[in-house]
């Protein structure tokens, strides 16, 4: 019987080695490097204004993920707050859902506009937008409220 | 975070109900069996794919299923005790010829059973040719004949 040793030492140190890759990897993903876990919630602020961005850094195509957007007390006093995506963010993505439910929503040339109603002016609240990327790779988009405030915000997208 | 999980509950889910089920549930295979293997693929694939059909999940559910399997596999190697409570022990339920009842009806396994095994590792017809029948770990029946002379 032909045996080749050699062969098979290699074979089961190679096997050995790549264990130790695949439980990095499922650390990683417990960690959320492949989406949904603490490396991947974050947070964008504009600096200056009172709204927040609540989004996944890590995301998968096709695979719902959240966009929710902090307004601070002194965004609301009005009784309509007005929110924008930028279009090509908007357009790379499907929104499936928004919640609370626009009362109207309006498509300009570089941003669509979002205008919800305000129960409680004067008191803060948030807007949650489930998108599911269309496409893969990084993805960057921007939102804001009115035509004032504007937050960047930079996704990578996993096939 | 969550394919991780679930395909990890999942597999521990599976790996209790099997154990209580016991061995003879999916070695020797029925009709009725294969179906039921078929009914349990396609629960369990619905609880650790969800509605996420990226390839990145896939893979992470794989990823986590084979690396549960190696670090089992490696903890039963280590640890006899561990692996004597996950895989069962052999069990003689034949000596010489007589078939040890009470442990056959625990193991749930018929003379029907042992006689089949019989012909078909060693040709034989009775159980008087049989020194040992032994229900192994995986749920096979070892058969030692007596010796001709």
């Amino acid at each position: 019987m032909e045996h080749d040793l050699r062969v098979q030492q290699i074979t089961w140190r190679v096997q050995r080695i790549s264990w130790f890759g695949m439980v990095l990897v499922l650390v990683a993903a417990l960690l959320g490097l492949f989406g949904s876990g603490p490396l991947s919630r974050s947070f964008a602020v504009d600096p200056g204004s009172p709204l927040r961005l609540e989004y996944e850094r890590f995301g998968r195509q096709q695979r719902a993920t959240m966009l929710r957007l902090h307004l601070g007390s002194d965004l609301t006093q009005g009784s309509r707050a007005l929110v924008w995506l930028d279009r090509s963010y908007v357009e790379s993505v499907e929104v499936r859902e928004i919640s609370p439910p626009p009362l109207d929503s309006m498509a300009g040339i570089g941003r669509i506009h979002y205008t919800f109603a305000i129960t409680e002016p004067g008191r803060p609240t948030a807007i949650t937008f489930e998108v599911r990327p269309q496409t893969i790779g990084s993805l960057s988009g921007q939102a804001g409220l009115d035509n004032e405030s504007l937050i960047r915000f930079q996704q990578w997208i996993y096939p | 975070m969550d394919s991780v999980v679930r395909a990890a509950a999942v597999f521990l889910f599976l790996m209790i109900v099997f154990r209580l089920a016991g061995r003879r549930t999916l070695t020797e295979m029925s009709n009725f069996d294969f179906v039921l293997v078929l009914i349990i693929s396609e629960a369990t694939q619905n609880a650790m794919i969800g509605d996420d059909n990226s390839l990145t999940n896939a893979a992470l559910v794989i990823l986590t299923l084979i690396t549960l399997d190696i670090g089992l596999s490696l903890l039963r190697e280590r640890s006899p005790r561990l692996s004597r409570w996950l895989e069962g022990v052999p069990t003689v339920i034949v000596v010489d010829g007589k078939p040890l009842m009470p442990l056959m009806d625990w193991a749930r396994v018929g003379v029907d059973d042992v006689l089949a095994a019989a012909r078909e590792s060693q040709g034989l017809e009775r159980m008087d040719q049989i020194k040992y029948a032994i229900l192994e770990r995986h749920g096979k029946i070892s058969i030692i004949p007596k010796s001709e002379n």
